[in-house]
């Protein structure tokens, strides 16, 4: 009797211990199915996490980019009166560089006076064409009213040099040579003062402290000295001129002003005379750009800390 | 010869267990690794969520300042031209 309960216990035991075991294979195979499907979505989650960082590092460049252009944007004033200062600098380091010897390059500064007249739009369509900015010496002798044509407004073209990107400066109110400018030094300076505010109310703000003496600086003979004295304590500069093609003293042809001009032209850096009413001068003045082009002159507009400016 | 296939089979049992124990505590691993993982998916989800709202709001500003400001960018890319041509010859 106590021999079969022997027996009958061990079978019991075997089969709960081989149950047991089948439940903990089943199990295991159940776990290592999970796991495999664990192993393969962490590593699904690795790819949209290495994605999604990606897009993140873009966007994060996006944003960056973006806040730039809208900074650039919100203070374009800043930007481009920084952009006008750098590019100013650098032609003054260009000029510095040719008179070292350090640079074969050239210079020369087309300068036109006396206007706006009402072939000063003329002018400005050939420089536009060619891509070149110049000075404009100008003076209030028109009024309001074109002298080359009076039904036309002058006044109008102080605001054109400024948005076509040309240098303004100043050549007095009266250009009065022969009625009193050079008189005294307060005759002149005052006639400078006229013309400085003449151009600020035109252009909204312009301001400019480059002056060219009405017949040149020699026209002022004893009084040079004096004028210049007060050109410096009002912090003007002045300039007169290298190369010209003659309009200024009355021309017969524009064969004649071609031949003063390329007589003229010698130096490294040139700055030439030419007037705004000057048909002659207008006819020839796309020659004279190529011309000067052709013989490796970069063209540019006049500005205060030039060499070229007495100071 | 009973007592030997008991001992066999507790044998198995046991390597079993401890075969079941070990899957058991990597499973767990597996589950905390994905749940962290998750999380850290949704904070980049969101991060960018908030970036695109961002670039929208502010491609918005851009444009319409752009617009207000068009001829001064014009003026503005002309210097910048102008620059460059002369550094060129420096």
């Amino acid at each position: 009797m106590a021999r079969k309960n022997r027996r009958i216990k061990k079978s019991f035991i075997i089969i709960i211990l081989s149950i047991v075991l089948l439940l903990t294979i089943g199990a295991n195979l159940f776990i290592l199915y999970k796991n495999k499907n664990s192993e393969k979505e962490s590593l699904k989650l690795d790819k949209e996490y290495q994605t999604a960082k990606k897009n993140l590092d873009l966007e994060e460049e996006n944003l960056t980019k973006l806040t730039s252009d809208l900074d650039n944007v919100t203070n374009i004033d800043e930007k481009i009166a920084n952009a006008k200062k750098e590019y100013f600098e650098n032609i003054k380091k260009l000029e510095d560089k040719i008179l070292k010897g350090e640079s074969n390059k050239k210079i020369a500064y087309l300068t036109f006076d006396d206007g706006p007249y009402y072939n000063t739009y003329n002018v400005l369509n050939i420089l536009d064409k060619y891509n070149v900015k110049a000075t404009f010496f100008t003076t209030s002798i028109n009024g309001e009213k074109c002298f080359d044509n009076s039904k036309e407004n002058c006044l109008k073209l102080y605001k054109e040099y400024v948005k076509r990107g040309h240098t303004i400066a100043n050549h007095t109110f009266t250009h009065g040579i022969f009625k009193g400018l050079y008189s005294s030094k307060e005759s002149f300076i005052n006639a400078l003062k006229k013309q400085e505010e003449r151009v600020k109310e035109q252009t909204g703000g312009y301001i400019t402290n480059i002056v060219r003496f009405p017949g040149g600086s020699a026209t002022a003979g004893r009084l040079k000295n004096s004028i210049i004295e007060e050109l410096r304590k009002n912090n003007y500069g002045w300039v007169d001129w290298s190369a010209e093609d003659g309009d200024g003293r009355g021309l017969n042809s524009k064969e004649e002003a071609w031949e003063t001009f390329t007589k003229t032209i010698d130096e490294k850096i040139e700055v030439v005379l030419f007037h705004d009413y000057s048909t002659y001068t207008l006819a020839i003045l796309p020659k004279a750009i190529e011309y000067l082009q052709n013989n490796g002159y970069i063209l540019l507009p006049l500005f205060y800390e030039s060499n070229v400016i007495n100071k | 010869m009973k007592k030997i296939v008991i001992i066999i089979i507790a044998i198995f049992v046991i390597a079993s267990s401890t075969f079941l124990t070990f899957n058991i505590i990597k499973s767990v691993k597996f589950q905390n690794e994905i749940t962290e993982k998750e999380k850290k998916l949704e904070q980049l989800k969101n991060s960018l969520d908030k970036n695109k709202e961002k670039e929208t709001t502010k491609e918005t500003e851009y444009e319409n300042l752009k617009k207000e400001k068009n001829e001064q960018l014009k003026e503005l890319n002309e210097w910048q031209e102008k620059i460059d041509e002369l550094k060129k010859v420096l």
